[in-house]
């Protein structure tokens, strides 16, 4: 029998304290404050799309990156097939197993962190997209419409959400390893029908990822220029279709679940059950809270389009939500990332957990106290806090881009209070 | 007793008296303190009433201070064998099993005849008592292991040897419900029953650098496992699990059972 608590649920091992209420609080009436001096002192005529723009980046800068890229894809396919076949054919073992560590918590947590750092790296360095590339053929027909419509990109999502944070062996090599070999070979089958850049749209992953790299100080234009720009500014000059939306407050409510279920009054619920029992308990919970988080946003975007006559409102304001996801993810993972992330030091000398130490770093132990629980709480508020002013300011840009000054300003109240709302809740789970 | 006050000044004689034998104050109860894990602590204990011993009664018999009795060449040779329980509240029940050997009381004094002896009994290498019955109970250890070693005695108190070895029998006991091996900071305890927690799931408050126990009582077996300290302690119904650990690392921790998979509590350390 694994361990299954420790890995599957977030991979958490050490959760983290709870923040104190006052700083919460303090946290709380910060956004407030400023979410509402930001209705009326903000600018009037849009200014973040501009700079979303960006300066391009010299050709040699570009080949720099190109290069660097070039041998980051390699290492990345290389850890990819390491993982994969650890996954199938490793140690039967969530802890001893390379497979858990490097999905729960490099790619599902490291890449969105990478990708706020320094852009669309998925993109660049995605296994499936070097695989994809390589089998793509062009299209000999025309793509169907589950493909073309995007929307199967939400199901890799809710998979993997389910499988992280309900189902109950989430962790079990096994399950990761045969679920990873299906997604890349439906992937390929995709993209040897109908090409890869319609395949890619079904790679939930990549969407999700390239949503967070807007964030980033660095884009890419469609000819693959790249481009430096002011950070957190670039979700300013995008709508998010409703797939994206969809994957967004997928990712959003998946996030809270994960917080809700660390309180104890979760945890009071699931003593006693186990296995498909503990399953079928996660599963109704986590489709309740991602229902209430997107039933939230889509009353907050009817309103708004009431008080507008936009028939588009979710859509509009739809990319601002990525900074709020942002702050979540952050306030959530990020001690799992630093801490639990250095398990994988060791499991890399021995990734299938068969007595290897390729690197001699096989004893190598992980430093608990490598952050101090004082950091983390102020990571997490200062994430959250953040992640809301962001949001609060990308979507009165767009609000003020769209309309005149009055107009914008009625747009905002519906806007205000589903970010406020979600804020709350993300605030009152890190007390928890 | 008062006995032992005095014997306590001769600790420093003890030391050259070491390859004494114990003599004949023995009876059939209790003769040391609780057993401490400390091996020099043992040591010390060890001396004392032997040494007790050697002063209060002149030495007698005329045999030779720890040369064994060896019955090597005995056609039947006696035997011993032991099963030994912890009862749950810092004591463990002994049950031996004597075959081939008259038990006979060391207290009074008797002279040494073959097939006469009594039983020696030890815990952790430690003598807590001479006996010349079947049963036995020890009290008041510490939680944790324990080894329980009986061994076959002449009358005058020489171990029974056979084949180069004391004829002895040893059971190691996992003792709960005693006192904690050290006095902990902090003491939680859990009641699982019916896939049930008493009083709901708890978080348990430490502050870094505490000594906390968590006792968990539970009515089915399996091993309570507190994750990142890794701490994995069997339990089953008539045995509670005693986690005790020193909480260097700050966060909220969970503890759950193995088999069962689900959370008991969480130990959150600030």
């Amino acid at each position: 029998m694994m361990l299954p608590a420790v890995l599957a649920h977030g991979v958490g091992g050490r959760s983290d304290l709870p923040v104190p209420e006052w700083q919460a609080a303090w946290g709380a009436t910060v956004a407030l404050v400023l979410s509402f001096a930001a209705l009326g002192l903000l600018w009037h005529r849009p200014r973040l799309r501009d700079m979303s723009v960006g300066i391009p980046v010299t050709p040699a800068v570009a080949g720099i990156v190109r290069s660097i890229m070039g041998v980051l894809r390699a290492a990345v396919l290389i850890v990819f097939l390491v993982v994969l076949a650890a996954g199938l054919v490793g140690a039967d073992d969530a802890l001893s197993n390379i497979s858990p560590v490097s999905v729960y918590v490099l790619f599902w947590i490291g890449i969105p962190v990478a990708s706020i750092l320094l852009g669309p790296v998925w993109r660049a360095v995605s296994p499936w997209e070097t695989l994809g590339r390589l089998v793509s053929r062009p299209s000999d027909g025309e793509a169907p419409g589950w493909l073309t419509s995007g929307w199967a990109a939400l199901v890799p999502i809710s998979i993997f959400h389910w499988l992280e944070l309900a189902y109950h062996d989430g962790a079990n090599p096994r399950v990761l390893g045969w679920l990873g070999l299906a997604y890349t070979l439906g992937l390929m089958a995709v993209s040897r029908r109908w090409g890869w850049e319609e395949a890619r749209r079904a790679e939930g992953f990549g969407v999700l990822f390239d949503a967070v790299a807007s964030l980033s100080p660095f884009r890419r234009d469609g000819s693959g220029r790249l481009f430096v720009r002011p950070p957190l500014v670039g979700v300013a000059g995008s709508s998010a279709s409703p797939v994206l939306l969809a994957v967004i407050l997928a990712a959003l409510g998946g996030t809270a679940f994960d917080g809700f279920s660390r309180t104890r009054v979760w945890g009071g619920l699931m003593v006693g059950r186990a296995g498909w029992e503990a399953t079928a308990v996660s599963t109704v919970g986590l489709v309740w809270i991602v229902a209430l988080v997107g039933l939230a946003y889509h009353l907050a975007c009817r309103s708004g389009g009431r008080l507008t006559g936009d028939p588009d409102f979710a859509a509009r304001f739809g990319a601002s939500l990525v900074p709020i996801l942002v702050g979540y993810d952050l306030a959530h993972y990020f001690s799992l990332l630093l801490l639990e992330g250095q398990t994988f030091i060791a499991l890399a000398s021995d990734p299938l957990g068969r007595g290897w130490d390729l690197f001699g770093t096989v004893d190598n132990a992980v430093n608990w106290t490598l952050v101090s629980t004082t950091a983390v709480g102020w990571v997490q508020l200062g994430s959250i806090v953040i992640g809301h002013m962001v949001a609060v300011v990308v979507a009165h840009d767009r609000a003020v881009e769209e309309w005149r000054p009055t107009i914008a300003l009625r747009s905002q109240y519906p806007m205000l209070v589903v970010m406020v709302a979600y804020t709350v809740l993300a605030l009152l789970l890190i007390t928890g | 007793m008062k006995t032992r006050c005095f014997a306590g000044l001769l600790l420093a004689l003890a030391a050259a008296l070491t390859a004494c034998s114990p003599s004949s104050t023995g009876v059939d109860e209790d003769l040391s303190q609780p057993t401490m894990p400390s091996s020099d602590m043992a040591d010390h204990e060890m001396a004392e009433p032997m040494d007790m011993a050697d002063h209060e009664t002149p030495d007698h018999g005329g045999h030779e201070h720890g040369q064994p009795v060896d019955l090597t060449g005995l056609a039947s040779r006696p035997e011993v064998s032991l099963l030994a329980e912890a009862d749950g509240s810092g004591g463990i029940m002994l049950d031996i099993e004597v075959l081939g050997l008259e038990l006979v009381p060391a207290d009074p004094p008797v002279d040494h005849r073959p097939g006469q002896g009594h039983v020696h009994v030890a815990v952790d290498g430690l003598p807590v008592a001479m006996i010349a019955d079947t049963s036995y109970h020890v009290a008041g250890l510490t939680n944790g292991s324990h080894a329980v070693t009986v061994t076959l005695s002449s009358n005058d108190h020489r171990d029974y040897h056979a084949g180069g070895s004391a004829i002895s029998a040893t059971a190691d006991v996992q003792v709960t419900g005693g006192a904690p091996l050290v006095e902990p900071d902090v003491r939680f305890e859990v009641d699982v029953a019916g896939g049930t927690i008493g009083g709901g799931l708890q978080r348990f408050e430490a502050s870094v650098g505490q000594l906390v126990e968590v006792t968990v009582r539970s009515d089915v077996a399996d091993d309570v496992h507190l994750h990142v300290y890794d701490l994995k302690v069997a339990v089953h119904e008539r045995m509670p699990a005693v986690l005790l650990v020193e909480v260097d690392i700050p966060g909220v921790f969970e503890a759950e059972l193995h088999t069962a998979g689900f959370k008991i509590f969480e130990l959150a350390v600030s």
